[in-house]
């Protein structure tokens, strides 16, 4: 036989005898504790599952800790809001947002200042220095910070989870013109505060909010042949062509007619009507077809914001440099986009959705009934049974599962508490063969790398080009299907590699104000006396079996010895967090 | 078999192998085998201008009355009015003077230029135009894989992943003769020269974000990379082992070609700056057969809405440092652009009519640059629309003759071999009559 050939047998034998499993938390054989299940639900509804927490679930219970999570206004949360003192972003006002950060045109002509030989060189630096400080790059930092702190450091730790997975439910890009003065509002105003209350009042919010109506364009969705622009537009050109003689009106109209051939319909937007069927409620396969989204598109005709007139003239308002100092202008971005219903955009005529009709002559109501309809449709609770199902248990999640939680949906009229506690409590949530088998989303590792070592998060930018390499930095989902919630495909070869150089950077102190706190962790080594990689492992990868990982370790340790004890435990610490056990929850 | 476990397959036939005393350097040889012709890829390299470059002001028409009358102060002269002049391409068109470096790859019929090509939406959104150009289906938000990352799909051998369907008939006879194929790093197929993979490149087929060539790979390698080598092995079976063990590979493979002690050839002068050095780790890796054949680069600062400038300025300064730089990796790549295309794109162009702050704003069509071996150079392709008022798109813009899915169709197809474009551009109703003949 030959090499190859018996090659390819030993390899035909092995792929029969079943190579994959998961790195499980524990086998088969031992039956799962009460310890087990705590760390479990801490692993997949929190950011990381600290000695602490895992107590605070042992003492109340699951079902009590549970349900003080869910009633998040409960939980005291005073140390968090000392961490974010200092980042104001999240909670400021859109006027305060674009006083602080004008659209890059209202910095124009002072940023060509800046670079112009008319000012002394000392005083375009200074400028130009502090054109930085309002650049709109610093909101996304201050969201970017906000977010990380939130899921590293907050007691609500279920209503920080639930956040990050509504507002990727209902996507908004940050970096889509306006939406960088949006966004902020949307997040605590559309998404925050209906995360364990109703669904259809979250579908409203979001239906309603400057942030998605810009996002998806649905803002300047008008009928067709009814918008003002178009109207005015004929009504000016019959104005002009009516004091035409006779043979240049005739020609006239057969220039315009040739132009509006070319020129696409004006009017209707299908865009967010689609993602609202597709995404936001019924799903792909939610029964719904091109008609009814054209449909849906017309009943939304005229939900949209301000004037278009005063936003364009809030964005040619120029900021000055008036006496060595820069003077941003003073506009009201809450009235320029605050919402709407035009009624001169809407198209009264009659439609039919999913087989419902809407009678001819409805304005904004049919909107809000028709936003009710989909919130409570049984399409919609499969649908959020489902995503609920892949992101918090298995990519292929059991179907049983799903059946439950869109029963809870609909007998509860979409009531996110109940249905988020049925998800935490449900027999297939602890299922051992799920245990252990997700992998970590880029934002979860990154979090629970720097929640588990009681870590700093003062410079997010450096955090946020981690997450950006890996693939999923907050409010950077540019598709408004947002992150995937299966966890297979963050494991590609490249992010391996940075997950891995991550852990090592992160504890050699390479990240600029992003470290562990050693003197808390190791501290707590020191005075148990044990051995401490032992102590390390259970501290950070509790009812994982570590067996294999403490031997590599050791041995590592053995084969290149570090030069000093310090080293020896930052090694220990990086090769954990870079561990494949640490990759997985 | 799903993906992952195929993976898994292909790497306990490797440890396989290792076990019957064949040494891990076995799996080398095939990548380190120089340029024989078995082994030797195509490679399609792409250069996206983001931000939407003039393409007027690159290859400037300056047989049309109307760009003069359009552009009173950033229009490039005809050919002969004295310094800054366009350079004479066929007497109609003419190459920006910043370009000067690609004139003889014109001349040489090395390079061909497709003009008025682009995107059938209208958006003149650049998040949205990117996006559209990105995942090959404009007009659909929702598309999450990138069209490169589909034809690295399409070009994949279905049955031993990894392996390209290039070089097919020593690959079919690998497979006649019952020989399981050794894979190539299948995560070296496709690579981008950025800090993250980009949309275009997203997928299900693995593909490397590689920022920096020569800090590719294990952090501190020497302190742990050994351990987390140990830690990472395929008898796992999980996803993260098999992931990690193709990046360790394409750190092997990267290693042996010993990026930084590259020395480019053919006096290829690459210019200063990311993105010359981003083009000529390309080169190294092209010319190293580590098996790379999809390249994505890319440059931005092509927004120039305010004081673009003519002959000398903004634009012409970005220009140099695109046209230094395709030079440069022509030069380097010497020979082997035999097998190589280089396309340039951009999601679109610019208004006919200068703004008034010296800039265009958002346009409609722009033009691609098309270079290698197997380009038709020499000529200007596509349907030039004119620019009269009434001819232009939406009154104001260049109009859009090509699509631009028909440009990539015809090179994927053409040069690398793709046979699926239903598949790669979904929603489209390609047909390769409708191809400009980029392709000799």
């Amino acid at each position: 036989m030959s090499a190859l050939t018996r090659a390819t047998l030993y390899i035909t034998v092995l792929s029969i005898s079943g190579l994959v499993k998961a790195p499980v938390a524990y086998t088969q054989e031992t039956q799962a504790t009460d310890r087990d299940r705590a760390i479990h639900l801490l692993q997949r509804a929190t950011y990381g599952p600290r000695p602490a927490d895992i107590d605070a679930v042992l003492s109340d219970g699951i079902s009590d800790w549970l349900d003080r999570q869910l009633h998040p206004e409960r939980i005291d949360n005073a140390a968090l809001e000392t961490l974010l003192d200092g980042v104001p972003v999240a909670s400021m006002s859109l006027n305060e947002l674009a006083g602080q950060y004008p659209p890059n045109q209202v910095l124009r002509s002072v940023r060509q200042l800046s670079q112009s030989n008319s000012l002394e060189e000392s005083d375009q630096r200074r400028l130009r220095r502090e054109l930085g400080e309002h650049s709109p790059r610093r909101i996304l930092d201050g969201l970017a910070t906000t977010r990380i702190t939130n899921a590293v450091h907050s007691e609500r730790q279920i209503e920080e989870m639930m956040t990050a997975f509504w507002y990727d439910h209902f996507n908004v890009f940050w970096g889509k013109d306006a939406t960088r003065l949006l966004v902020p509002g949307y997040e605590r105003n559309a998404i925050r505060p209906h995360v364990f209350e109703k669904f259809e009042d979250m579908v409203l919010a979001t239906a309603q909010h400057p942030a998605m109506l810009f996002y998806l364009d649905n803002f300047q969705s008008a009928a067709p042949d009814s918008s003002l622009q178009a109207r005015e537009r004929r009504n000016a050109n019959a104005r002009r062509m009516r004091r035409m003689p006779a043979q240049a009106r005739a020609q006239a109209t057969q220039r315009m007619e040739e132009q509006q051939r070319r020129r696409p319909r004006p009017g209707l937007n299908e865009n967010y009507a689609r993602e609202l069927l597709e995404l936001h409620t019924l799903g792909v396969d939610g029964g719904y077809t091109q008609a009814d989204v054209i449909d849906v598109a017309r009943i939304l005709t005229g939900w949209t914001f301000g004037e278009q007139r005063s936003r364009m003239q809030m964005r040619q308002t120029q900021a000055s440099y008036e006496d060595g100092r820069l003077v941003l202008p003073d506009t009201d971005y809450e009235e320029a986009y605050r919402f709407r219903f035009r009624p001169e955009f809407h198209d009264t005529g009659e439609k039919t959705v999913m087989g419902r009709v809407f009678e001819a002559g409805g304005g904004h109501e049919e909107g809000v009934e028709l936003i009710r309809m989909l919130a409570h449709h049984p399409s919609t609770a499969r649908h959020i049974a489902t995503q609920l199902a892949t992101r918090f248990v298995a990519d292929k999640p059991p179907l049983a599962l799903v059946d439950h939680l869109a029963a809870v949906f609909l007998a509860t009229s979409g009531d996110l508490r109940e249905v988020t506690r049925a998800l935490f409590t449900s027999d297939e949530f602890y299922d051992p063969a799920v245990v252990g088998n997700r992998v970590k989303s880029p934002f979860l590792l990154v979090t629970s790398t720097l929640r588990m070592t009681y870590g700093r998060t003062a410079n997010s930018r450096v955090l946020m080009e981690t997450l950006r390499s890996l693939g999923e930095a907050p409010y950077l989902a540019e598709p408004p299907t947002g992150y995937e919630e299966t966890s297979a495909q963050w494991a590609s070869g490249g992010a391996m590699l940075t997950r891995m150089n991550f852990a090592t950077s992160y504890v050699t102190g390479e990240l600029r104000g992003v470290r562990p706190d050693s003197n808390r962790i190791f501290g707590e080594i020191r005075r148990r006396g044990e051995d401490s990689v032992a102590v390390l492992l259970d501290a950070l990868l509790p009812g994982t079996d570590t067996t294999e990982l403490m031997a590599v370790i050791k041995e590592e340790l053995q084969t290149t010895p570090p030069e000093s004890d310090r080293e020896s435990r930052l090694r220990v610490l990086g090769l954990i967090l870079g561990s494949p056990e640490f990759q997985s929850h | 078999m799903n993906g992952i476990e195929r993976r898994i397959f292909v790497k306990e036939g490797a440890l396989a192998l290792m076990a019957l005393g064949l040494p891990p350097d076995f799996l080398l040889q095939p990548l380190l085998a120089g340029t024989q012709g078995l082994d030797r890829k195509k490679t399609l390299i792409c250069i996206f201008q983001r931000g939407a470059v003039d393409g007027l002001s690159m290859v400037v028409p300056f047989g049309e009355r109307g760009y003069y009358d359009s552009r009173r102060t950033i229009a490039i002269q005809a050919p002969g009015s004295g310094d800054g002049s366009a350079l004479d391409l066929d007497g109609f068109f003419g190459l920006h003077p910043a370009l000067t470096p690609l004139e003889e790859l014109y001349r040489r019929s090395e390079m061909a230029i497709v003009h008025a090509v682009g995107s059938p939406h209208p958006t003149r959104s650049h998040f949205d135009a990117q996006d559209f150009m990105e995942t090959g289906t404009p007009g659909v938000k929702s598309t999450r894989e990138g069209w490169l990352n589909r034809v690295l799909q399409d070009t994949e051998c279905a049955e031993c992943e990894g392996r390209t369907l290039q070089n097919a008939a020593a690959h079919a006879a690998d497979h006649a003769a019952g020989q399981l194929s050794m894979a190539t790093v299948s995560s070296l197929r496709g690579v981008s020269m950025t800090s993250a993979l980009p949309r275009v490149m997203q997928g299900n087929h693995p593909a490397l974000a590689i920022p920096n060539l020569s800090e590719f790979g294990v952090h501190r390698d020497d302190e742990v990379g050994s351990a987390f080598r140990r830690l990472y092995r395929t008898e796992r079976g999980d996803a993260v082992s098999a992931a990690a063990e193709e990046a360790f590979e394409a750190v092997r493979a990267l290693e042996a070609i010993d990026p930084g002690s590259y020395e480019p050839t053919g006096g290829a002068q690459y210019p200063n700056g990311d993105f010359g050095r981003s083009l000529r780790e390309i080169a190294q890796l092209v010319k190293a057969d580590v098996g790379v054949e999809i390249a994505f680069a890319d440059l931005g600062g092509w927004d120039t809405h305010v004081r673009q400038g003519g002959a000398q300025g903004q634009l012409a300064g970005r220009l140099g440092q695109l046209g230094e730089g395709i030079r440069a990796l022509y030069d380097d790549l010497g020979d082997r652009m035999e097998d190589v295309v280089i396309l340039t794109m951009s999601e679109f162009g610019r208004t006919v009519a200068e703004n008034g702050s010296g800039g265009t704003d958002h346009g409609h069509a722009n033009c691609m640059l098309a270079l290698g071996g197997s380009v038709k150079g020499g000529r200007i392709l596509g349907d030039w629309p004119g620019l009269e008022r009434e001819l232009l798109y939406q009154g104001r813009d260049l109009a859009v003759t090509t699509d631009f899915r028909d440009v990539f169709s015809e090179v994927v197809s053409g040069h690398l071999g793709a046979a699926h474009l239903d598949r790669i551009f979904p929603g489209y109703d390609g047909d390769p009559a409708r191809y400009r003949g980029i392709l000799g």
